[in-house]
């Protein structure tokens, strides 16, 4: 590659072309560079996962794509506001207590959290298996609090993520919840906001699941067609869906009669967050 | 006084600080259980940063999903990429990788065995241990479990539990006799957890064999939870006055120093610089 296709990637770095810079003041300029450093800090926080633990200033600097001077700078800060931990001067860098904070401060906030804490682990207890909490975010579920299953093969799956209600069981439980005209409306959002040429067909399918989670919620001594994820609405006491506790099960360890005897636990602990 | 490396890595620290990331933490440390929804003005305000600014950076954390907007119109409260972190943060917490070099130092510090056991269901089970290098020495093994009743390692765990489950532990566990000095009486059990609970530490004597002299101290993870235990323990025939009370200090700073390190005791509220 010859230095004109390296050129835009370099003016995009500086925050624009060179004619741009010279009419952008320099407080638009400093306020730009705020930003972009904001979320070049976040990328780096996003390096963290389950499998990146520990990260070097080398591969934080390669997986970010930012210079690694400009990481250490922004790492440097990440430590002295303890957000991130270097336990060893000069060694890798691992997630600090900081987001531990954080998310107490979002889940004590949570009323919804507060009264499910006891049940999510009574549920746990009684079942074996992985109990999850989500909640409603308009058109959203986000996966609020886990209570993991203390033994054996587990699934665990990862909260703070959102996902579009039909996407997932949780929100599909909260969908079942909709009236028609409701459903309509939100598949409408839907193909209007998609980019998929399918989206008619997927929201018929979607429909179909939500069909079938309303059924088997309705009568869990059915047999369940479809998906075997047990999840069920929590209602508020004006009858709207807020969230869904659902259990997360290995598909392997699944089948019809645990489904249903989850399903029946889920309803019974959902009807008493309601009251 | 101050020494030298110390100070050159705090000029340089200050010298490589970027202003927007400190702005980040600073307005994440703005919400709390009590508040946990700010508007935009109180953000400014609380954290003394300029409306218009504040306003680009929340607009940033808003759109990278630190911050989330909250129920009540122009209101925000802290996003789901924290909820994430945290999981991530917690699911890798090893205790036991946590407690080796705190283990490690105790063990330097007296030559006594000294083991760090966690909780299996209604057993103490040891996930830890390193065997002192006497010539006459007490002798534990990773995987050595007993019923959380017994000894002074078991009763640390047992008062990490609710009254309620210590109870229903007492009803469904047959209180018999492990070794040579098992404490079985139900009314001795909950005088340990109490003691425990209010000293932060238990002794033990005689309990599985009968010439051992045990310490414990309960080691606390980031939610104040009780996830392990760090035992000192040694033969009756070395014990002194002092050695008695060296091992308490030592399981006492010891487990204090694991606790930490699992975040017990963190203050998301303060940044160290």
């Amino acid at each position: 590659m010859g230095s004109t296709a390296k050129r835009p990637q370099r003016e995009r770095r500086s925050g624009g072309s060179a004619r741009h810079r010279e009419r952008a003041p320099r407080s638009v300029l400093a306020r730009r560079g705020g930003v972009r450093v904001l979320e070049r800090a976040i990328g780096i926080l996003q390096c963290f996962d389950e499998v990146n633990v520990r990260l070097t200033l080398h591969e934080i600097a390669e997986r970010t794509g930012i210079h690694k001077a400009t990481a250490f700078r922004i790492l440097t800060t990440l430590v002295d506001e303890r957000i991130i931990d270097q336990p060893i001067l000069g060694g890798p860098y691992e997630l600090g207590f900081f987001a531990l904070g954080c998310a107490d401060a979002i889940l004590g906030g949570s009323m919804l959290w507060r009264k499910a804490v006891p049940v999510m682990a009574q549920l746990r207890d009684e079942l074996n298996e992985t109990i999850v909490l989500a909640q409603r975010r308009g058109d959203q579920i986000l996966n609020l609090d886990k209570m993991v299953r203390r033994q054996g093969i587990i699934e665990a799956p990862t909260v703070g993520i959102c996902t579009p209600l039909h996407a997932s069981p949780a929100g599909r439980a909260v969908l079942s919840t909709f009236t028609h005209r409701q459903l309509d409306a939100y598949f409408d959002d839907y193909a209007v906001n998609t980019d998929s040429p399918r989206a008619l067909s997927e929201a018929r399918a979607f429909r179909r699941q939500i069909e079938n989670a309303k059924a088997a919620i309705a009568d869990p001594a059915s047999d369940a067609p479809g998906s075997l994820v047990p999840a069920v609405p929590i209602r508020d006491r004006a009858g709207d869906a807020v969230g869904a506790l659902w259990v997360a099960i290995p598909a392997g360890r699944m089948n019809p009669a645990l489904f249903r005897q989850c399903l029946r636990r889920l309803i019974s602990a959902a009807r008493r967050l309601t009251a | 006084m101050q020494h030298d490396s110390d100070m050159q890595h705090d000029v340089s620290r200050q010298r490589y600080s970027v202003e927007a990331v400190r702005r980040l933490a600073r307005i994440c440390r703005l919400f709390s259980a009590k508040g946990p929804e700010l508007s935009l003005r109180e953000i400014s305000s609380l954290s003394g940063i300029p409306l218009r600014t504040a306003e680009k950076i929340v607009a940033t954390l808003d759109a990278r999903g630190v911050l989330s907007a909250g129920a009540a119109p122009r209101r925000w409260t802290l996003g789901p990429m924290w909820l994430r972190l945290a999981d991530f943060k917690r699911s890798r917490i090893d205790v036991r990788e946590v407690a080796l070099p705190v283990i490690r130092w105790v063990f330097a510090e007296l030559n006594e065995t000294t083991f760090l056991g966690v909780r299996l269901g209604d057993r103490r089970v040891v996930a830890e241990c390193l065997i002192s290098t006497q010539p006459v020495r007490r002798v534990s093994h990773v995987g050595d479990e007993v019923p959380l009743h017994v000894g002074s390692s078991g009763r640390a765990l047992l008062s990490g539990l609710s009254d309620a489950d210590i109870k229903s532990y007492l009803t469904r566990i047959q209180l018999i006799n492990y070794g040579y000095d098992t404490v079985t009486d139900p009314a001795r059990i909950w005088s340990d957890v109490r003691k425990a609970r209010r000293r932060g530490y238990l002794t033990a004597t005689a309990e599985l064999t009968k010439e051992s002299y045990s310490t414990s101290a309960a080691v606390r993870s980031y939610s104040g939870e009780v996830v392990a235990e760090l035992t000192i323990i040694f033969p009756l025939s070395r014990e002194t006055r002092e050695l008695r009370d060296a091992s308490i200090r030592l399981a006492v700073e010891g487990a204090r120093r694991i606790s930490r390190r699992l975040g017990h005791g963190f203050d998301s509220k303060t940044p160290s610089a």
